[in-house]
């Protein structure tokens, strides 16, 4: 029977599943994807909002199948009482009983959000982002993002429930109690997590023989807040590079002049060669430095590698060495073609030594040597 | 009185007697069912077959049970409405009420129409010809023994009974 040949083939993976750490870290990535750079602003009204939102749709009592309505009573403005009772009053304008209002104490004091410490050192500006941006023009810029540090307030809101039983009233505090089971409740008005506990839960029933009866509860919560303005965030933009260029008339009177000037030192330094054969079958070499030099360059000839060793110290010739007098220097070679001679040759300049070319002395025993050659064999 | 062992006392008779008692009451309800023509619809309560909360013992709207509706003559005052607030720390959440009524009505009416006003009755004041006013009562002015009750010094015979709003149209409505 004949065997077809073994498939083997490599299955591609196009989804590209991530695993083990990578799923973790890809979940930082997707919620910052598309996070804004700066934090929505909260001010006094967003809050406001937000606690009455909490406070109708969190604390929701339902009587004979309605859930009863919540009234704001932040404004002392007669119209604003009006306007959200006209709906739930009868014919003379009172409301009907069962209802919640919302109402905050006008006097915002320093706040605890951040453990009552006075951190805030004037109105600095503190960078949140930097980042690049490409310009309409083609030019890159930076663009940082800055915000002022917000600041902290406790705000105290009273939550009232007027209600004609105790049924109602036990439904109220039932949800009251469950909501700040943990001491403290969240609200999250503009993305933003604010606490609230309560402050003081009282009975404000009016208790008489001969008068209407109702039940007003009263919570007193304290909320602690930061709050941060509009006006708080800044985005500036820098160039990354800066093209200054001059577009000067040269023919123009009061043309800015430049002259540079260059001064050039005459005087050259007594240039050194320093010649090393290796007879065939040599690779190592020992002698004793009689002069300073500043090597500038190794030239070779049948060398494949070399090693320089200078008191024991392995020199790296690439961009050039010094060599002081009484210097051991040690060379190691290897050859290109062993039976053949290698060649080495240090091209520099002696430091300390001087001439001037423009300059020729009188006697001829006065010149300088300009060059001097040392062969080690 | 016929069954009773007590008597009244006796020192007024030569100058006020029962007839004079009946005559003079018969004067008054004759002013009061034909003269002022004021009356108050009286809600009586069946105590038995009124359904109550089992714990706190409350009633909804819905939930209490009246005898027949009965029209008493009667002599009632309201007293002024007041403004009040629900929010008693701003003054706001603003209200008007009416100001509590007052009957004054003859013991012999009530025993006429076969009614008693018992505190937590509900007493309906007709105000014009499509509104009706509901109160609850809170004292039913059984305790009549003060002077200004009695006639010619002689026995109580009216009962001054003291009725406020009721709290909400969820209680009582009709």
């Amino acid at each position: 029977m004949r065997r077809q040949p073994k498939k083997n083939m490599t299955k591609v993976n196009r989804a590209q599943k991530i695993y083990g750490n990578m799923v973790k870290k890809s979940y930082q990535k997707t919620i910052l994807e598309k996070a804004p750079v700066f934090p929505k602003p909260l001010e006094y009204d967003d809050i406001d909002k937000a606690v009455f939102d909490f406070v109708d749709k969190q604390i929701d009592i339902v009587i004979d199948g309605e859930l009863i309505p919540t009234y704001t009573l932040y404004s002392n403005q007669r119209f604003s009482e009006y306007t959200q009772m006209w709906e739930h009053s009868d014919e003379f304008g009172n409301l009907y009983l069962n209802f919640k209002t919302v109402n905050r104490d006008k006097n915002p004091s320093f706040g605890g959000n951040q453990g009552e410490l006075w951190n805030i050192p004037g109105q600095r500006k503190y960078t949140l982002l930097q980042r690049e941006v490409l310009e309409d023009n083609g030019t890159e810029s930076y663009e940082i993002h800055t915000m002022k540090q917000p600041y902290a307030v406790d705000l105290s809101y009273t939550i009232n429930f007027i209600t004609t039983t105790v049924d109602n009233l036990n439904q109220f505090n039932q949800k009251i109690n469950k909501l700040f089971a943990a001491r403290q409740c969240y609200i999250r008005p503009n993305g933003h997590f604010i606490p609230m506990v309560i402050d003081e839960i009282s009975d404000e029933t009016t208790y008489s023989i001969s008068d209407r009866k109702f039940y007003a509860q009263a919570v007193t919560i304290k909320l602690m807040a930061y709050i941060i303005e509009k006006d708080d965030f800044e985005v500036k933009k820098y160039p990354k590079r800066t093209n200054l260029s001059l577009n000067g008339d040269k023919y123009k009177k009061n043309q800015p002049c430049v002259e540079i000037e260059e001064i050039i030192n005459p005087l050259k330094n007594k240039t050194l060669n320093v010649n090393i054969t290796f007879q065939p079958y040599h690779n190592k070499l020992e002698f004793e430095f009689d002069t300073d030099m500043n090597v500038e360059k190794v030239y070779t000839e049948n060398v494949r590698n070399f090693r320089i060793m200078v008191n024991d110290t392995l020199y790296y010739t690439e961009k050039g060495f010094k060599l002081h007098n009484e210097d051991s220097v040690r060379i190691q070679i290897k050859p290109i073609e062993g039976e053949q001679e290698c060649f080495m040759q240090f091209i520099g300049y002696e430091p300390n030594e001087f001439y001037n070319p423009n300059e020729t002395p009188e006697k001829v025993y006065d010149e300088k040597i300009t060059h001097e050659n040392i062969n080690i064999v | 009185m016929a069954n009773s062992k007590l008597q009244l006392p006796t020192k007024t008779n030569m100058f006020y007697s029962e007839d004079d008692f009946i005559f003079e009451t018969e004067m008054v309800e004759g002013y009061i069912e034909e003269d002022l023509n004021q009356s108050v619809v009286l809600y009586e309560i069946d105590r038995r077959k009124t359904n109550v909360n089992a714990i706190y013992k409350e009633a909804t709207s819905g939930n209490i049970r009246y005898k027949a509706p009965k029209e008493i003559p009667c002599m009632y005052e309201i007293k002024d409405s007041e403004t009040k607030s629900f929010d008693n720390k701003t003054s706001n959440g603003v209200y008007t009420q009416d100001g509590n009524l007052v009957l004054y009505v003859l013991v012999k009416t009530l025993k006429k129409y076969n009614a008693d006003i018992k505190r937590g009755d509900y007493i309906g004041v007709q105000i014009d010809t499509n509104r009706m006013k509901y109160f609850t009562v809170v004292n039913d002015g059984k305790v009549n023994s003060s002077n200004t009750h009695l006639i010619g010094a002689y026995k109580p015979a009216w009962r001054t009974v003291e009725c406020t709003l009721v709290s909400d149209i969820s209680e009582f409505n009709g």
